[in-house]
C-alpha cells in the first residue's frame, strides 16, 4: 500500500509562490491502477514526482510498501527507486546511444541480473511489445509509439512494485496511444504492479482502479476504492 | 557504489563515445592536436638541447676535459665505459713572431687526423685546412692572421719565452671560432712538433649519448690522483646548463599552460553536451542511478574519450618527429649565425625521449580528470524532478 498523508508542496517562481500540491491524502492499495487527471499545471506530475520520491513534499509523509521514502538519504533513495519503482515518461527518454535491448536491459544490469535470465526477460519483453525484431534498433530509429512501448517494458524490465507513468500518450496518436495504455496495463498487472498514471486524456483512464482529479494542486473528485 | 557495475559503467561510456561519434570526434581534435603539438614541441625542445651540446661540446671541449695527465701516461689508460673518443692536447703557451711582431699564444699540440674525426672544429677552417702529422705547421685563428697580416704558407716563430730559441710553422690553415674562449690566442700545431712536448697533457673525452659525464669523472677520480684532474661539460659552461634547464622548464610550463586550457575547453565542451541530454541523465537518476555512479559515467566518458584523443596525438607527434627528423631537421642558421650556442650548425633535429612521448598524455590524463569534475558536479547537483520539469 501507498500512503500519503497531508502532502503539499509549493514552488517559487518569477509569478510568486506556486501551490502544486496542497495537503492530499489517500491510499492507494497494492496491485491497483491509479489515474491522477488534471489539466495542466494542476499539480498532477508534482505528485506523482512526490511518490515516486522524485520530488521532496514541504509537508506530509509518503508512505511506500511500508518505507518513508522521503526519509531516506540519497543513496538510500536511489536504491529504493532503483529494485522497486518504474517510471514511464511523457517523451520515453530512452538513453539516445543505446540500442533497444540495452535500454531495456538497463534497469535489470542495474538490479544485478544478467546472463541468461537478463537476455530470456528482454527477449520475452521485445515479444510483449510487439518489437522482438528491433532488438538492435537505435531510439532514433523508432516511431513515437514504439518508444513508448520501449520505455513502458524498460519500467517494467526489473519487475518493480510502483509503477509511474506521466502523461504516456501526451506525444502519440490516438492509436497508439491506446496500445501503449493497454500494453502498459496487461504488463502491470502480469507483474503484479501498483500503476499510477498522470493523464490530462479522460479516454485512457477507464478500468482504472481509482480516478483521482485535481485542480490546483487539490483533489477535486475521487472515484473508486 | 557496486564494484560489479564498473564494467558496465565502461561499455555504457564508450557506447556512448561510439554512437556520438561526431561529438567525441570534435571534443577528441583537441587533445589530438595538443598531445600531437606538445609531442613534437617537447622533441624540438630535445633537438635544441642536442643542437647546443652538438655545437659546444663537439666543437672541440668534449663531455669531460682531464688537465695535468702524466706525460707517461697513456691515452688508453683513459678508457671507461661510455667514453667513445679520447683526445690528446698539450698546451704549451709561449710567444709566436713574425717580422718583429710579437703576440703572447696558446699553442695547443693535437692528433690533427683525430680531431678531424671526432670534433666539429674542421667547418671552422675557413682557409687552409688542419696542420698535417711529421710537419711543422700550424693552424691560427683569423683575429692572430690580421695582427700578423700573414696568410697560407707564410712562416711564424714560435718560442716558449721571449729569447728563446725558436721553432719556425709554416700556416696550414686558418679558423674563425666565433667564440671568445676558442679565438685569438688559441693556434693548433701536431703533437709530434710541438716544442716541450714532454709536458703534462690534457684530454677531451666524447661520451656516448645518454652517458652521464659526473659518472665517467668519479670513474677517474678514482683511477688518478691529483694533480691531475677531470672537468665535466656542465662544470666548464654552467651558463649553458642554465639554458638547458630554463629550456626543460619554459617546455613544463607550456604543456602545463596548453593543457590547462585544453582541459577548461573539454570540460565547457562536456557541460553544453550534458545540458543537451540532460533528460537522459535525469532518466537514469529516475531508475535509481546514485550519484557517485554518474559521476563516474561522467569521468569515464571524458576518460576514454582522453585516452582516445592521446592515442592518436601520440601517434601523429612521434610520426612528425620521425619525419622531420629523417628529412634534414629544421634549419634555423638564419637566426642562430651569431648565437655562440649554435657556432657550427643551426639545424635542429628533433629527438624523442621518454619525457617527450609521455610527459604530454600524462598531463592530458590528470587534467582530463580535473575537466570531468564539472559537467559530473553539475548531473550531481540537479534532482531528477527539476530535471524533467527543467528541459
Amino acid at each position: 500500500m501507498i500512503a500519503l498523508s497531508h502532502i503539499s508542496k509549493t514552488f517559487s517562481s518569477g509569478r510568486g509562490q506556486v501551490n502544486a500540491v496542497v495537503d492530499i491524502s489517500m491510499n492507494i492499495p497494492t496491485g491497483s491502477l491509479t489515474s491522477i487527471m488534471g489539466k495542466s499545471g494542476s499539480g498532477k506530475s508534482t505528485l506523482l514526482n512526490c511518490i515516486g520520491g522524485l520530488e521532496k513534499p514541504d509537508k506530509g509523509e509518503i508512505t511506500c510498501f511500508g518505507t518513508p521514502i522521503h526519509h531516506l538519504t540519497a543513496r538510500q533513495l536511489s536504491h529504493f527507486l532503483r529494485r522497486n519503482v518504474g517510471f514511464v515518461f511523457q517523451r520515453g527518454n530512452l538513453l539516445s546511444y543505446l540500442n533497444v535491448t540495452d535500454n531495456i536491459g538497463l534497469p535489470l544490469t542495474l538490479n544485478g541480473i544478467g546472463g541468461e535470465k537478463r537476455t530470456h526477460r528482454i527477449a520475452t519483453l521485445l515479444t510483449d511489445i510487439g518489437l522482438e525484431n528491433a532488438g538492435k534498433a537505435m531510439p532514433h530509429e523508432l516511431s513515437g509509439g514504439e518508444i513508448q512501448r520501449v520505455s513502458v517494458a524498460r519500467a517494467v524490465a526489473h519487475h518493480p512494485r510502483l509503477l509511474l507513468v506521466d502523461e504516456p500518450t501526451a506525444n502519440l496518436d490516438t492509436a497508439s496511444g491506446t496500445q501503449v495504455v493497454q500494453l502498459m496495463r496487461n504488463l502491470g498487472k502480469e507483474r503484479g504492479c501498483t500503476m499510477i498514471m498522470a493523464t490530462h486524456d479522460l479516454d485512457i483512464t477507464h478500468n482504472s482502479d481509482m480516478l483521482v482529479e485535481l485542480k490546483d494542486g487539490q483533489i477535486i473528485c475521487k472515484e473508486g476504492q | 557504489m557496486k564494484i560489479r557495475l564498473i564494467g558496465f559503467w565502461v561499455r555504457i561510456a564508450f557506447l556512448f563515445l561510439v554512437r556520438s561519434g561526431r561529438t567525441t570526434a570534435a571534443l577528441s581534435f583537441m587533445v589530438v592536436t595538443a598531445v600531437a603539438a606538445l609531442i613534437f614541441l617537447s622533441a624540438l625542445a630535445v633537438g635544441v638541447k642536442d643542437a647546443m651540446l652538438r655545437n659546444t661540446v663537439g666543437l672541440f671541449s668534449g663531455h669531460i676535459t682531464g688537465y695535468n695527465l702524466p706525460v707517461t701516461t697513456r691515452t688508453e689508460e683513459l678508457r671507461a665505459p661510455g667514453v667513445e673518443s679520447i683526445l690528446k692536447r698539450i698546451y704549451v703557451p709561449g710567444v709566436l713572431d713574425h717580422r718583429g711582431l710579437t703576440q703572447p699564444i696558446t699553442l695547443c699540440g693535437i692528433n690533427p687526423k683525430q680531431e678531424a674525426e671526432v670534433t666539429a672544429f674542421e667547418k671552422k677552417i675557413n682557409q687552409g685546412r688542419y696542420p698535417e702529422t711529421g710537419r711543422n705547421e700550424i693552424l691560427i685563428s683569423s683575429e692572430l692572421m690580421e695582427i700578423f697580416n700573414v696568410g697560407i704558407g707564410d712562416k711564424l716563430q714560435f718560442s716558449l719565452r721571449p729569447g728563446d730559441k725558436a721553432s719556425v710553422f709554416s700556416i696550414s690553415g686558418i679558423y674563425q671560432s666565433g667564440l671568445a674562449g676558442l679565438g685569438r690566442g688559441l693556434t693548433f700545431c701536431p703533437l709530434d712538433t710541438i716544442p716541450a712536448n714532454n709536458a703534462p697533457w690534457s684530454a677531451a673525452l666524447f661520451l656516448r649519448s645518454g652517458v652521464k659525464a659526473t659518472n665517467t669523472v668519479n670513474i677517474y677520480t678514482q683511477r688518478f690522483e691529483k694533480p691531475t684532474r677531470f672537468e665535466t661539460w656542465e662544470e666548464q659552461m654552467p651558463d649553458l646548463r642554465q639554458l638547458i634547464d630554463l629550456e626543460a622548464i619554459s617546455m613544463v610550463v607550456v604543456i602545463f599552460l596548453v593543457f590547462g586550457v585544453v582541459a577548461i575547453g573539454i570540460a565547457c565542451s562536456f557541460v553544453i553536451f550534458i545540458i543537451r541530454n540532460m533528460r537522459e541523465y535525469g532518466a537514469m537518476k529516475a531508475m535509481g542511478v546514485t550519484t557517485p555512479e554518474m559521476s563516474l559515467l561522467i569521468v569515464i566518458k571524458v576518460t576514454l574519450m582522453n585516452l582516445m584523443g592521446c592515442a592518436a596525438g601520440m601517434l601523429i607527434g612521434v610520426l612528425a618527429v620521425e619525419v622531420v627528423s629523417q628529412l634534414g631537421g629544421i634549419d634555423l642558421t638564419t637566426f642562430t649565425s651569431h648565437n655562440r650556442y649554435f657556432a657550427v650548425s643551426g639545424v635542429l633535429y628533433p629527438r624523442l625521449t621518454a619525457f617527450s612521448i609521455w610527459a604530454p598524455p600524462l598531463v592530458s590524463f590528470v587534467f582530463s580528470l580535473f575537466a570531468a569534475m564539472w559537467p559530473a558536479a553539475l548531473v550531481a547537483r540537479k534532482r531528477v524532478a527539476d530535471i524533467l520539469r527543467w528541459i
